[in-house]
């Protein structure tokens, strides 16, 4: 029998690695996706998700061990408790303690007790009960995070950005196309219909605010960026009610006329071309 | 294909001084087209302005 080096006999390890890994190694990968958060691909938010439950099912597991709630089922199933080896003065050797599987398993450090759990028909609720958690919160998260980004672009774009004063807003608005630009189209096509759907629904002054800024910060670009975003912002108006995506385009068109004369011209030219080729 | 009716909507719901300057640009890029593409950009124009209420 080796030293008690553990809480309430079963083994720490897989708590405290649990705990380093949600912090560090999910943290990590956190902080190398960035900001602003429409930078997270959804591919990366799988492998956040899946950071995510692979740490809390470890630490969940490595807590049930410490908390020993299943030690009836262990009994029936045959195993024996730690402790009660080292409950008992002098050790078990000595007691003449028979020789049964013992449980947390004294190799477990990470998921001390694995044996021992599997011992009946409740496990199969167990499971189920599992899959259900994965579920939600592999997929079904997934998915939940990407309709909250998307409803947080359209809320910043029409109700925070008008708040904000004009250097504000066109730092936002810049790191904002910044992070367009990284992204494949599709994705940058979904956030500029979120912006567009909800600031087509803000008061006429916001929507001049917001559109004056995007359309200043765009003609600020080099061209192949200007043309990326216009591309993706024709293929984002075409996806809206035709309401809307006038009272967008009229927008734009408003904000692009108080351009600089050679910047207007330019711009006129790309939005007819865009605007023309986009399938409905 | 996105038509240019919900160009010629957006321009009508500009205001008067942007909507004058945004359609003098257009009628620039017009000017400065060959012949026959003009002709079709401007029969498109013309068919999406007719589209409009009075």
């Amino acid at each position: 029998m080796g030293p008690c080096t553990s809480i309430a006999g079963s083994r720490p390890g897989g708590l405290v690695l649990a705990a380093l890994f949600l912090v560090v190694v999910r943290g990590g990968y956190k902080r190398r996706i960035g900001e602003p958060f429409i930078r997270e691909t959804p591919a990366q938010t799988w492998v956040k998700s899946a950071l995510f439950l692979l740490g809390v099912f470890v630490l969940v597991w490595s807590w049930m061990s410490i908390l020993d709630t299943e030690k009836a089922d262990v009994i029936r199933a045959g195993y024996r408790h730690l402790p009660a080896f080292w409950e008992t003065p002098g050790g078990a050797e000595e007691h003449g303690a028979p020789q049964v599987p013992q449980w947390p398993s004294p190799s477990g450090f990470i998921l001390g007790g694995m044996r021992g759990i599997f011992v009946g028909p409740w496990n199969w609720v167990g499971l189920g009960l599992l899959a259900w958690g994965a579920v939600m919160l592999l997929p079904f998260r997934v998915l939940a995070q990407h309709n909250q980004r998307y409803a947080l672009v359209g809320q910043r774009s029409a109700v925070l950005l008008p708040r904000f004063s004009e250097p504000d807003r066109t730092r936002v608005v810049a790191k904002m196309q910044d992070a367009l630009l990284r992204l494949r189209p599709r994705l940058r096509e979904f956030y500029l219909q979120a912006m567009n759907e909800a600031v087509a629904t803000a008061p006429v002054d916001d929507r001049a605010a917001v559109t004056r800024v995007f359309v200043r910060v765009l003609a600020s670009r080099p061209e192949a960026e200007r043309d990326r975003l216009m591309e993706a912002m024709a293929a984002a108006l075409a996806r809206l009610p035709e309401e809307a995506r006038v009272r967008r385009m009229a927008d734009m068109m408003a904000a692009v006329a108080q351009l600089p004369a050679e910047s207007r011209r330019a711009f006129m030219a790309k939005m007819v071309t865009f605007f023309k080729d986009v399938p409905q | 294909m996105m038509d240019m009716r919900s160009m010629a909507a957006a321009l009508a719901a500009m205001f008067e001084p942007e909507r004058k300057t945004m359609l003098r640009e257009r009628l620039l890029m017009f000017a400065e087209m060959p012949d026959g593409e003009r002709a079709v950009a401007m029969r498109q124009m013309m068919e999406a302005v007719s589209t409009l209420p009075r």
